[in-house]
């Protein structure tokens, strides 16, 4: 009998076996985190050694080199950076507004058990999962519907048959069209994870409803819900083919040559125009052109603004968890 | 705190009947119930959780209602304040009267009366905000007009009322109410209720999360504010019931099995559901 409780803590087949398997879960765990930190990092490492060489003054500052995708590589990316920018405000200003209202109802006001509920929510899961070309591809051709052309450019013919279709208004609502599921979802979920004593508080102090979710429920949910603003502007600086499809193939402003003075910003919105990821495509050999170290050094630009809307993220949490405590 | 100045119109006539309440501490005359309900049913679902529960609760006292869990006290009290109308399913029959007023009443204006009826919930849920806002929020819900130097004066006035402005005075505008203690959070929760003058008090197991320190400190408090207000407080805790509770009511399953003075009660309880409640044969 001693013999056997000493085996016990000293170590049987069985907790021999056990501990091993510990060993190599663990150990399976440490690799794979490994792996990945050392895939993104080597990406960033790529992206910033190659693109750090081409990033100056100049490549900053100046327009891209209409002929870019015949291989000249000569200009620089302030286009293409404004394009990302702006592409980021228009759509932003559409999807959060409709956004919020679509979130707070599916959070509070909808009856869970109604068919009409359930359709909603299979159709945003489905429009969700839709790839950002197909958005693109529809928008294109809904906008050159004929009575839409006050938002692109008409045809230069007397009769006027199709719109242009592709425009920074066309491309930013399309945008929109693509991130407002994700967004939608985001949102709902902060609205959610607001307790439920808080709702109970105010409506036992006489609150309505949609006063208190207005005054209490909102306010709680903001840091959720700027992250949901911030993660869909990830989405609009990062997409290519809504780009690519209706905002045109232009890698400079074509609504006006000094499209940053206000009074050209009717024609700079109606015009075509591109972003840092076309301008990458476009310019890298993967498109037409043959400026690889142009296209690192947009590419790097890029990583550079979603890095900065992450650590906005960030920043938004960690200051409401300051305010909480 | 000033019935005067809570404005209420034809909608909640309430008689204060302060007179009267004060005159009658000494010689038993009848007064008229604050709140008298009748032949109370209310169901979750198909799930009856009040089986026609009657019951007068009297203006300036403290009653507690006190049973087992699930026994339909909470139910009870929340139904006091149409609080029960935000969950699904639930249905309400017989008849709630706060002075003139029918509570169940479906054309009630419930805002109007849960500015008459205040609540404090069993978990403190203190907004997540300073603890200025947190007491200000509901008096700019109901009156948008407020000066500033009005409001500053109420939000004091309240915080003092619950024995809380000399702890938070100097953080005011500052200190998150989460930051507070448990305790701390639970009298915040009080002066925010007491901050829109109502005239009853809803209190759902206010000391279950609190230690017994804190838990002196709200008893103490509430025997203070029954002298203005009426007070209904739902209790797991018996020795709490007897320590401040002048009259208790007996829920089992449902039911109202007695009700009375909290001494009588519990010294010569007429049903032995209650004699063996007390007795600690169950709980």
């Amino acid at each position: 009998m001693k013999s056997d409780s000493t085996q016990a803590v000293t170590g049987t087949p069985q907790s021999r076996g056990r501990r091993l398997s510990e060993f190599l879960g663990y150990t399976l765990m440490v690799l794979s985190v490994v792996s990945i930190v050392a895939v993104c990092a080597g990406i960033l490492g790529i992206l910033f050694w190659q693109g750090i060489h081409s990033i100056d003054w100049t490549f900053l500052t100046q327009d891209p080199n209409p002929s870019i995708a015949e291989g000249g590589s000569s200009g620089g990316v302030r286009a293409p950076i404004a394009g990302t920018i702006l592409l980021i405000f228009i759509s932003t200003v559409l999807v959060v507004p409709l956004a919020l209202g679509a979130a707070i109802y599916l959070a509070d006001y909808m009856d869970e058990r109604s068919v009409f509920t359930k359709a909603i929510r299979l159709g945003v899961e489905v429009l969700a999962g839709v790839p950002s070309v197909v958005f693109g591809m529809f928008g294109l051709a809904m906008f050159s519907a004929p009575w839409l052309a006050f938002m692109s450019s008409k045809g230069d013919g007397a009769e006027i048959q199709a719109a242009f279709g592709r425009s920074f208004v066309v491309a930013s609502i399309v945008m929109a069209l693509h991130i407002m599921p994700f967004v939608v979802k985001v949102m709902e979920e902060a609205i959610r994870s607001v307790p439920k004593a808080y709702r109970d508080a105010a409506a036992g102090l006489g609150f309505t409803k949609w006063r208190a979710i207005r005054t209490i429920v909102l306010p709680a949910a903001k840091p959720g819900l700027a992250t949901a603003v911030v993660l869909g502007m990830g989405l609009v600086a990062g997409d290519t083919a809504i780009v690519w499809l209706t905002l045109g193939g232009t890698m400079t402003m074509s609504g006006a040559d000094e499209w940053w003075l206000p009074w050209n910003w009717a024609a700079l919105l109606t015009g075509t125009g591109s972003t840092l990821t076309t301008f990458t495509y476009f310019s890298s050999p993967a498109g037409d052109g043959n400026a690889p170290e142009m296209a690192f050094g947009a590419a790097f630009l890029l990583i550079m603004i979603v890095l900065v809307l992450n650590a906005v993220v960030v920043w938004i949490g960690r200051r409401s968890s300051q305010e909480r405590t | 705190m000033n019935p005067e100045e809570s404005s209420m119109d034809a909608a909640i006539s309430l008689e204060m009947n302060h007179d009267t309440a004060e005159s009658t501490a000494a010689v038993s005359m009848p007064i008229t119930p604050r709140l008298r309900v009748e032949d109370l049913s209310a169901w979750y679902g198909r799930k009856l959780a009040l089986d026609s529960v009657a019951l007068d609760i009297e203006d300036r006292k403290i009653t507690a209602l006190i049973g087992p869990s699930g026994c339909g006290k909470s139910t009870f009290l929340r139904t006091l304040n149409r609080l029960n109308d935000t969950v699904s399913g639930f249905r309400a029959t017989g008849s709630v009267r706060l002075g003139d007023t029918e509570v169940l009443d479906s054309a009630l204006d419930v805002v109007r009366l849960r500015r008459t009826v205040g609540m404090v919930f069993q978990q403190p849920n203190p907004f997540p905000m300073t603890i200025f806002d947190n007491i200000a929020l509901g008096i700019k819900e109901h009156e948008p007009r407020i000066s500033h130097q009005a409001l500053r004066e109420r939000v004091e006035q309240s915080l003092a009322r619950a024995g809380l402005l000399e702890e938070v005075k100097d953080v005011l505008k500052r200190q998150s109410a989460l930051a507070l203690s448990g305790g701390q959070q639970q009298r915040l929760c009080i002066a925010r209720a007491l901050a829109i003058s109502p005239s009853v008090l809803l209190l759902d197991e206010p000391c279950a999360s609190l230690d017994p320190i804190s838990t002196a400190r709200i008893e103490g408090l509430l025997v203070e504010l029954k002298r203005d207000f009426t007070i209904v407080i739902v209790t797991h805790n018996l020795p709490q019931a007897r320590r401040i509770a002048d009259d208790t009511a007996f829920f089992l399953m449902g039911r109202m099995i007695e009700s009375g003075s909290t001494e009588e009660m519990a010294t010569t309880p007429q049903f032995p559901q209650t004699q063996d409640y007390f007795a600690g044969a169950f709980g």
